[in-house]
């Protein structure tokens, strides 16, 4: 009985280290995919990020031409579209989890401080470049601008672990 | 009796609504509020529902006229809170307007 057990160990060994390397094997192929996948879907929302940011700098040259070169029927329209788009992107970025619901304050004072005066064409006045008012409105975007920014740090920073990414493949089953 | 409005600024009253008062142009708050919001808000035990995505944007000026001038036109903040709600994809809009009930009842 000893005899015959000592003639299959050998097998049985071989066929456990097999069984261990393939299964290293395909942890590892797990998490390598895994790991190449959320950074694809992180440089995705830092894209998305820095698109918005190029917004608000297009936005803050429009809010000064709008304020302080005249009254404009077209530029005028633009701006409060610009505005509409930032908000938009905004909520949705807020649901995919890409930025936090603070956002929506920041975004607020943002429209205030651009459309609560001087926004339509019987009150219209120039504005100084420099003025009271323009200050504000840099001042809003200067505070959204902050807050994409930590929203990209925040998120070029996170790096799963091995351990922590095979704890998601885990409970992905 | 209660009574029930949908409201959608868009398609009822205008694309752009921006500006604050009557005498500043198409689509001010002020004549929103006159044309719209007064008249829905009659009666008992309103409910006005209010859909804000069909502009094409929205001037500060013109939501503060429109729903804090509701409050200068003597509504109580608690009513208007209970009365009105709003659909729309921006969240920081509804804030918005929430936010210009509350200061003018401040005021």
């Amino acid at each position: 009985m000893i005899e015959l057990a000592a003639s299959w160990f050998p097998y049985v060994a071989k066929g456990i280290s097999v069984l261990i390397a393939w299964l290293l094997v395909v942890a590892g192929w797990a998490v390598a995919n895994d790991l190449a996948a959320q950074r694809d879907r992180r440089r995705a929302e830092l894209e998305k990020v820095d698109r918005l940011r190029d917004g608000l700098a297009v936005l803050e040259g429009e809010a000064a031409a709008h304020h302080t070169q005249g009254f404009d029927d077209e530029r005028w329209r633009m701006l409060t579209r610009r505005l509409k788009h930032i908000s938009v992107e905004c909520a949705h970025f807020e649901r995919l989890g890409i930025i936090s619901r603070d956002w929506r304050s920041l975004n607020l004072e943002m429209r205030k401080a651009v459309t609560d005066a001087n926004y339509s064409a019987g009150s219209y006045a120039v504005e100084q470049l420099y003025g009271q008012r323009m200050s504000d409105i840099y001042h809003a975007i200067d505070a959204f601008r902050a807050f994409l920014f930590k929203a990209h740090e925040a998120k070029f920073a996170k790096t799963d672990s091995v351990s922590d990414t095979l704890k998601r493949i885990v409970r992905a089953g | 009796m209660s009574s029930k409005t949908v409201i959608n600024i868009g398609r009822a009253y205008t694309r752009f609504p921006l500006g604050r008062k009557k005498q500043h142009g198409k689509g001010s708050g002020e004549e929103f509020r006159e044309l719209f919001l007064l008249p829905a808000l009659q009666g008992e035990s309103p409910t006005v529902v209010i859909e804000l995505d069909d502009t094409l944007g929205y001037g500060s000026s013109f939501l503060e006229e429109a729903f804090g001038g509701l409050v200068r036109a003597g509504y109580k903040p608690d009513f208007l809170k209970s009365s009105l709600s709003f659909i729309s994809d921006d969240p920081s809009l509804v804030e918005e307007i929430n936010s210009y009930i509350d200061e003018a009842a401040k005021k």
